[in-house]
């Protein structure tokens, strides 16, 4: 079960058309658990350090192998990489529990819907152990590419039956 | 790269190829074949499950340090440097990224990424090599992870930031210029490997190349069929045999116009069969009458 639970508020009709598309993308249920506290984290300037965030973000209740997703509006800081700097619209724990996104930047209106979406999935991905694809219209494809900012809010087929597969295993 | 016997102690991080990341457990002794030998216990950091490597054969398998910092800015340099063609032979790739896969190191992983990566731009990849490029990735993802001493996740993005520059499209290998290295005019320029399970959107992307070789079939058989009539017979019976051999039903759309000109001197050989198949229909729907 995937969990969606917000930091700050979002519409719920938004709320409502991202648990459908989550659950279509995945093939698992997906609800809304509600808001809690935003925690105290550092910040650089106005963004906020994800990584911080993501671990001392709230917990909700659940089942073992539930993920839970948190969303915000506030912007999150790029992290420093050996490579250079990443454009940090999510992050999430690689084969662990949480995930998070945020919609700061991002389009208003049914546009921000898509958007979201896709990087939500992307980020769930992470989660159940999908690396970064190599087709320009999947979810997992690199999130500052310009090819991730259109199209369809969905997985490849080899994702999709990654993903499946993760999901089939860790059922208890 | 490789790590000596004696370099090896308990608790250290080392790298076994196409393994991953794992952790000296211990040593433990163990009777095979009525001959004792010590191993090495090693836990993949991924599932934690145990490897056992012979104490005298750890050079000899390829178990290797972490990388280091220094290698790391080497990879992400290679990983940013600017695109070279793919090598196009498939019987080339696969054994290069096999060698390069279990010894290369951490250049060798990344190599394989950068290589399917420029590969995928030119065509999707079959599904084995798909497999191979995310096993590559992944080892590749959980090594730098150790070495950089980050998250998976963001290991992730320090190679798609390489591979990828933000606000860039990507720079894709000039196809013409390819196939010309490949050699002019020899067919399957771009080969990626017949013996190989190709997908979809391979055969797709065979399809023109398939409907102007027909073009071009069709029109010689026009003038061959106007200056030479016995040669009409050969040429229709020799495009009658190809079809079977090629598997996609999709390949018979873009045919059909291609077609059009060599289809009269098609007919004579394909109506006798369709009419002899044909036959025992009648029957069989008198017989049910």
């Amino acid at each position: 079960m995937i969990r969606v639970v917000t930091l700050d508020p979002f519409e719920q009709e938004t709320l409502q058309q991202l648990t459908r598309i989550l659950y279509q993308a995945f093939g698992l249920g997906c609800e809304y658990a509600g808001e809690v506290k935003f925690p105290e984290v550092s910040k650089k300037g106005e963004a906020i350090d994800p990584v911080e965030l993501l671990t001392k973000a709230e917990a909700v209740r659940g089942f073992a192998d539930d993920k839970v997703l948190y969303l915000t509006t506030r912007p999150l800081a790029q992290r420093e990489l050996p490579s250079g700097k990443a454009p940090t619209a999510g992050f999430s724990q690689y084969d662990g529990e949480r995930a998070l996104v945020s919609s700061h930047g991002m389009p208003s209106g049914e546009a921000l819907v898509k958007r979201l979406a896709k990087q939500c999935i992307h980020e769930l991905g992470h989660v159940w152990e999908l690396h970064h694809c190599l087709d320009p219209r999947c979810a997992m494809y690199a999130p500052w590419s310009p090819a991730f900012l259109t199209g369809e809010p969905s997985l490849c087929t080899f994702c999709r039956e990654q993903s499946e597969q993760k999901i089939r295993m860790a059922k208890t | 790269m490789a790590i000596a016997e004696t370099e090896i102690k308990v608790g250290d991080r080392v790298v076994y190829p196409n393994q991953g990341v794992c952790q000296v457990i211990g040593l433990t002794e163990m009777e095979i074949g009525g001959q004792r030998e010590t191993f090495f216990k090693l836990s993949r950091e991924d599932d934690q499950a145990t490897v056992m490597v012979p104490k005298g054969r750890l050079e000899k398998v390829g178990v290797r340090r972490i990388a280091d910092l220094s290698e790391l800015k080497k990879v992400f340099a290679y990983l940013a440097s600017p695109v070279e063609g793919p090598e196009l032979d498939w019987k080339v790739r696969h054994r290069s990224h096999g060698e390069r896969m279990s010894l290369g190191g951490l250049m060798g992983l990344a190599q394989v990424v950068k290589g399917l990566t420029t590969l995928a731009d030119l065509r999707p990849l079959p599904p084995k090599e798909r497999e191979l490029y995310n096993n590559a990735r992944h080892l590749l993802v959980s090594e730098i992870a150790a070495a950089a001493s980050i998250s998976e996740v963001s290991a992730e993005d320090a190679v798609d930031l390489a591979l990828f520059p933000p606000g860039q499209e990507r720079k894709k290998p000039d196809l013409a210029a390819l196939a010309l290295a490949a050699g002019e005019g020899e067919g399957d320029e771009l080969d990626l490997g017949e013996g190989m399970d190709l997908g979809a959107g391979v055969e797709e992307a065979e399809e023109p190349q398939e409907a102007e070789g027909a073009e071009a079939e069709a029109e010689e058989g026009e003038v061959e069929a106007e200056e030479a009539p016995p040669a009409k017979a050969k040429k229709p019976a020799a495009k009658a045999e190809k079809p079977p051999k090629e598997k996609p039903a999709k390949a018979a759309a873009p045919k059909k116009k291609a077609e059009k000109p060599a289809a009269k001197a098609a007919k004579p050989k394909a109506k006798p069969e369709k009419k002899a198949a044909a036959k025992p229909k009648p029957a069989k729907s008198k017989g049910k009458k």
